[in-house]
């Protein structure tokens, strides 16, 4: 069996096996890779392709753990950085094109490889990895660990004085590997896992000014992914609170408010009008209209206001799985329900005056925070309800 | 040209009565046609779904709510509460029922499957308009009918869509069982 441990925020080197074994850079190992890359089987449909469990540790930061819920999904993602919300990907790929998995690569919340585990001599099964580590905590992998039969990982070196130098020498990356550069991303062989959701830029906090209506920076902190499949709309007004009230609402806490008032049914969800009655009820007042318009919406974003809405969240989040010629199991929702999502739009980006962003704190969206949006695509999600808006009568400082 | 079935299950959203009370997230069941008096009404289920959040499968949860709409004008007559009149007391309305599309469907393109639903629900309206002129559909219609709708509805909302109009249901998927043996 081959397990070992290894070391991505910035100890250069594997450190052990446990803490104990750690040379003394960051003194714990952050990365557990745990009977791999020999003996798992990553091309079988049938079978598990993924061998991380819950009690393999694959922790970036802070040692907690992730799961990954269905081994046999083609792309996952995961939690990398330990805050709960799986922000990274591991994907597999189809290097030979016979129709199997034999590589696989697994990304951080940067959209940047930090493992890649590749076939290098074309017998179809993957028999190298590299490890992409950033040694100066600058968030940029700048070491590259090559493991494979001429480049045994380093095992435990609990012989390092803490601060020595360690024995691993970079290595690079041969450029046949960089898939995602070479297009060797293949459909999923498991059916409804492949592209889950659409690539969205995300509003750049550092990026405000004249041009850009509301204060998307601020409004990015309250986000979170909501924690139940219908809650967009709790989850939502709890953004709203969070900022207004700098409080920390508990999305659980507003939930069971909301089935205790009538205003939200599990398993079911919260009718439209109902959006804002959590607001009302914790002191903020709100005020609901239809038919409302993008400058409207700047406007309130403008004057400070809180804004939350309803969108087809199909619209926004792939709007190309709404194509006839998509397969079913490939696309969102389900065809001719035009179902409502909530979400609290944040902010305006007019940057490109020819082609405005809106921007949105999305707590369907795995990368819902500051997500953008273009105008067309928003507008498109909007008409959905009617282009319905919830905004709070509470100014804060524009 | 739309049918008038898929026009009112759309247009249905826009009513206070769904703004109301209906979670925006909802969608809309499989019609359920009702006679009274000699007039013809249709019950609309609603029924919560939502993207799970890290896959595309569909989650699917039992239908909590029913809108009676009458037929000739589409105006609601009635609003029930599924989880409060609890029809069918064996059934766990509350929990996740299952998940979409279906093995029926999953191999559809979202254009065939919008196809083959617009084709069911235009035979609703053929439906409906027979039923208000007093007369009955054919067994070959009948048969025809019982087929798209074994194929669109959902397995795993069956059993609630049986509870909540069992002649119905009773009556086109055994046509369907009897067509397709």
């Amino acid at each position: 069996m081959n397990d070992y441990w290894t070391d991505w925020d910035g100890g250069a080197v594997p450190d052990g096996d446990s803490p104990a074994h750690d040379a003394g850079l960051d003194a714990a190992p952050d990365a557990h890779i745990y009977d791999y890359p020999y003996d798992v089987p990553m091309s079988d449909p049938a079978g598990p392709h993924l061998e991380f469990t819950p009690d393999m540790p694959f922790d970036q930061l802070n040692d907690q753990l992730f799961q990954l819920e269905d081994q046999l999904n083609h792309t996952q993602f995961v939690d990398l950085d330990g805050d709960g919300a799986r922000e990274s990907v591991i994907e597999t790929f189809d290097v030979d094109h016979d129709g199997a998995a034999d590589a696989m690569q697994v990304q951080n919340d940067n959209g940047n490889a930090v493992v890649e585990h590749v076939d290098t001599d074309g017998d179809g099964t993957p028999d190298a990895m590299f490890v992409h580590q950033d040694t100066n905590g600058d968030g940029v992998a700048d070491f590259v660990l090559r493991i494979d039969d001429a480049h045994p990982v380093p095992g435990p070196d609990a012989s390092l004085a803490p601060g020595a130098e360690p024995h691993a020498v970079p290595q690079t990356v041969p450029d046949e590997f960089h898939f995602p550069d070479h297009g060797y991303h293949t459909p999923s062989p498991y059916p409804g896992t492949d592209d889950i959701f659409a690539q969205h830029d995300n509003f750049d906090p550092h990026h405000a000014g004249p041009l850009v209506d509301g204060d998307p920076a601020d409004e990015m902190e309250h986000w979170h992914q909501q924690t139940h499949d219908d809650t967009c709309a709790i989850a939502s007004q709890e953004f709203v609170l969070d900022s207004l009230t700098g409080m920390d609402f508990s999305e659980d806490a507003l939930r069971q408010e909301a089935i205790d008032h009538g205003w939200y049914t599990p398993g079911g969800g919260t009718p439209l009008e109902h959006v804002g009655d959590l607001l009302e009820a914790h002191g903020i007042p709100v005020e609901r209209e239809y038919e409302c318009t993008l400058e409207q919406l700047a406007d309130k974003l403008d004057h400070g206001q809180k804004v939350i809405v309803g969108v087809d969240s199909a619209e926004i989040w792939s709007p190309w799985n709404v194509h006839p010629d998509t397969p079913l199991i490939d696309s969102f929702g389900i065809p001719g329900q035009h179902a409502d999502h909530a979400v609290e739009v944040i902010g305006i980006d007019r940057t490109d005056p020819a082609h405005p962003m809106v921007v949105l704190n999305d707590p369907g969206h795995p990368d819902g925070k500051g997500m953008m949006v273009t105008a067309d695509d928003f507008m498109n999600a909007w008409s959905g309800s009617d282009y319905y808006a919830v905004s709070t009568h509470v100014q804060t400082a524009a | 040209m739309e049918s008038k079935t898929g026009h009112m299950m759309k247009e249905i959203r826009k009513t206070p009565i769904f703004r109301q009370l209906i979670p925006q997230e909802a969608g809309v069941g499989w019609p359920i046609p009702l006679m009274k008096d000699g007039k013809v009404y249709v019950k609309l289920s609603f029924y919560g779904f939502a993207q799970s959040k890290e896959r595309k499968e569909t989650i699917l949860y039992p239908p909590f709510a029913i809108v009676t709409l009458s037929w000739p004008n589409q105006v609601p007559v009635e609003y029930l509460n599924l989880r409060f009149r609890n029809p069918w007391p064996e059934g766990d309305w509350e929990s996740q029922a299952g998940l979409f599309p279906h093995a029926a469907v999953a191999q559809m393109t979202v254009g065939q499957y919008e196809e083959l639903r617009e084709q069911l629900l235009t035979m609703y309206d053929e439906m409906f308009e027979t039923l208000s002129c007093g007369e009955k559909t054919s067994a070959e219609w009948d048969a025809r009918f019982g087929q798209r709708l074994r194929t669109l509805l959902e397995p795993s909302l069956e059993p609630y869509y049986r509870a909540l109009g069992p002649k119905f249901f009773q009556h086109f998927l055994t046509r369907a069982a009897v067509a397709g043996s």
